[in-house]
């Protein structure tokens, strides 16, 4: 399967519109390959808009030189606060967090792995990592 | 084929009795409405996963035509819903429903197990209020230690000493107490010998049929916040695990078998138990109907479901209805209004970790008040906002709506997280003949009419509501809680929601359904006796939730079963004695 190369440039947007790092969101190693899934998941659903808002990202990015704070700024400006643009990042923010886009979970990992369970430092709701009453604690690395 | 029993349904109360009396060497059979859910956790689990209301019943499958169920975004929310089940008639919306498959309702329980205070049994003499038991604490002492023994308790004697409530002497609970969360370790640091009402508020371990270690074949707990609606490795103990064992000892089971009928004969006993069957749960209608006999008959189907045979059984020489000269069959249905109040902690807990509940707060369930007004326990929630705000579902659309995003959206997210609490409170009902179980003129898709069901929340009750948001205001100020608390889902005067004074409360409901076939010396007023033994039927038991003469602010899992023992221990004497 051949890549498509829009889609680094959705990861670029996705780190900007999640405040997670590259590595955290898109390793190489993924078994579930989340970001190539999410991507196909927008393209499908809405491709046009889509390509408006990754091709002011690109320049977005092209312009910023770097600086990420330069970078978010124009994001903000031109992509989350411009609709339509706006509300298609909104979903694709939505999508990365809660795992559902149209109100529909993609798929048990989208469910496992959204990453509003990493930002509140909880794990999915039903499902097990096998760890013995680990509850009675704070999380590793808070005791 | 004559059975020694028959017992009608398989949930916690048939599937144990069918183990013990299997055991024993009787000829059990079980009848089952649903089907056989044995082999569908892995699929539940990801059902549930994926559904968009995580409800109690939302692993579990809808398509079964059959033997329906509620479900609770449309049976349990509105009335005279058409695409519900139940027939609702308010004027409140009954508000807690059940499973129909093999195991009952253990699958979606919290399989928390409280007992019973003593002064619960005898709320009339004791205050002035309500209907006291035919029987005390001390004679279902020995049964609430069977139980615990059989389904396997996690609890601690020495923590369990508050109201009244006693043990015998060197007993104590098969596993170590379920630890409780850091949330609540923080919650009872706060509170710091903090006093309501003159009481002393402390958390304790709940007692709770979950594994703490590996016990009985199946492993200790490893805290995944889905005990409602389904344990994913079945810490949590179901009753498929002694259906499967009575089975074993030789009971038979036959599933997607409806009772509709008891069969009463002239001298005034059960003479069969009439069944409707059907080969697909996704095809309409029946595939064979029969009759099984047996020696006793016991009926575990569900306080909602086994009220609807009796009245169903009616004849022109019993036009009420089995077992209901009393006119009391139905009638008294009982659940704990639930009310939920929530918040940041003043720092982080870490919530959506381990059991959804650990502890809770039992010290206010007992006092002169209760003549005023119902008692409560608290229930103290670890799983933060995913019930009341449905989180993360809430709070990630409220920021995104907001115009939060980015790194600011993650350290928002972190800081509602891991400072998210829900408190609760399981407030006591009183029976009323007018809350009620009964025919509706509707039938179900195997022709037997479905339950209607007319429901209100008592005066006596709503004065416990009032009491309880005093206490939430004052215990969440002594911790330090930021409430964040939408008393009411919906607009005043819609249903769920009720006005005292000038506050409007909204409820839920708690799952712990009562009452209607109720337990008393006199036949005049109750339908079975303190042995569920219908007064009029002889060789008929009714277990599970019925016999409840009064709801006290437990989860009631537990008097179920401890009942349900002593019926047991009762059936096996007197088919000893040769009565039976």
């Amino acid at each position: 399967m051949t890549a498509d190369p829009a889609i680094e440039s959705f990861v670029g947007l996705s780190v900007i519109l999640t405040g997670f790092s590259r590595s955290e969101i898109a390793d190489p190693l993924d078994p579930d390959q989340l970001a190539s899934v999410y991507y196909g998941v927008v393209k499908a659903s809405a491709g046009g808009t889509l390509a408006m808002v990754l091709a002011v990202f690109d320049q977005a990015q092209a312009a910023s030189g770097g600086d990420e704070q330069k970078l978010i700024a124009a994001v903000t400006a031109d992509i989350w606060k411009r609709p339509p643009l706006g509300d298609l990042a909104k979903q694709i923010t939505k999508l990365w967090y809660l795992g559902q886009w149209d109100g529909a979970y993609v798929s048990d990992a989208t469910y496992i792995r959204a990453l509003a369970w990493t930002a509140m430092e909880a794990k999915a709701i039903g499902y097990s990592e096998f760890v013995d009453q680990s509850w009675a604690h704070p999380p590793a690395g808070k005791r | 084929m004559t059975y020694d029993v028959v017992i009608v349904g398989s949930g916690i109360v048939g599937s144990i009795l069918a183990s013990k009396l299997a055991s024993a060497g009787k000829h059990v059979l079980i009848l089952e409405a649903g089907v056989d859910a044995r082999n569908g956790r892995p699929g539940f689990v990801e059902k549930f996963h994926l559904s968009p209301y995580k409800d109690p019943e939302s692993p579990y499958p809808d398509d079964n035509v059959n033997a329906r169920r509620p479900i609770t975004h449309i049976d349990t929310a509105s009335l005279n819903n058409p695409a519900a089940y139940w027939i609702q008639k308010g004027p409140q919306p009954f508000s807690s429903g059940y499973e129909r498959q093999t195991g009952g309702t253990t699958w979606h329980w919290m399989g928390l197990f409280p007992r019973m205070l003593p002064n619960d049994f005898a709320l009339q003499s004791k205050y002035g209020v309500g209907v006291d038991w035919p029987i005390g604490y001390a004679d279902l002492e020995p049964f609430y230690r069977e139980s615990e023994e059989t389904v396997g308790v996690a609890g601690s004697v020495a923590i369990q000493k508050y109201g009244g409530l006693w043990f015998a002497p060197g007993y104590e609970y098969p596993m170590d107490p379920v630890p409780p969360s850091y949330s609540d370790q923080r919650i009872q640091a706060r509170l710091d010998g903090w006093t309501y009402d003159g009481q002393p508020v402390y958390l304790t371990s709940t007692p709770a049929a979950r594994n703490t270690k590996f016990y009985d074949g199946r492993r200790a707990c490893q805290g995944n916040t889905s005990c409602i609606p389904i344990c994913p490795i079945q810490a949590k103990y179901d009753a498929t695990i002694h259906l499967s064992r009575a089975q074993q000892a030789g009971a038979e089971l036959w599933t997607q078998t409806v009772v509709d009928k008891v069969l009463v004969d002239g001298t005034g006993r059960v003479s069969g138990i009439s069944y409707v069957q059907y080969a697909d749960p996704k095809t309409p209608g029946p595939s064979a109907r029969g009759v099984v006999t047996a020696k006793a008959y016991v009926l575990a189907a569900h306080a909602m479901e086994t009220p609807k045979i009796l009245l169903n059984s009616r004849t022109d020489a019993l036009p009420n209805g089995v077992a209901n000269r009393s006119d009391q069959v139905g009638r008294n249905l009982m659940d704990h209004p639930f009310p939920v109040y929530w918040g940041l902690m003043p720092e982080p807990v870490y919530a959506m970790r381990g059991p959804r509940m650990t502890s809770g707060i039992e010290t206010l369930r007992d006092g002169p008040f209760r003549a005023e007004r119902a008692t409560f326990r608290v229930d103290i929630g670890n799983e933060g906002w995913t019930w009341v705000n449905d989180d993360p579902n809430g709070s990630v659309a409220d920021l995104v709506s907001a115009g939060v995003f980015g790194a600011a959206l993650r350290q928002r997210l972190h800081d509602i997280g891991t400072r998210s609490l829900r408190i609760g409170f399981l407030i006591e009902q009183l029976p009323l003949p007018t809350n009620c179980v009964t025919l509706a003129d509707q039938a179900d898709a195997l022709g037997i009419p479905r339950p209607k069901i007319e429901y209100d929340i008592d005066p006596y009750c709503k004065q416990g509501f009032v009491a309880a948001r005093d206490v939430a205001a004052k215990l969440f100020a002594q911790i330090g809680v930021d409430s964040r608390t939408k008393i009411l889902y919906v607009d005043p005067g819609k249903p769920s929601t009720f006005k005292v004074g000038h506050d409007w409360y909204q409820f839920f409901g708690a799952g712990h359904i009562c009452g209607t076939f109720r337990m008393g010396a006199d036949p005049a007023t109750s339908v079975v006796n303190a042995n569920c033994q219908a007064h009029d039927v002889k060789n008929l038991f009714v277990a599970d939730g019925g016999p409840f003469v009064s709801n006290p602010d437990k989860n009631c899992t537990w008097t179920i079963l401890a009942l349900a023992m002593r019926t047991s221990e009762y059936i096996a004497s007197q088919r000893n004695g040769g009565t039976l």
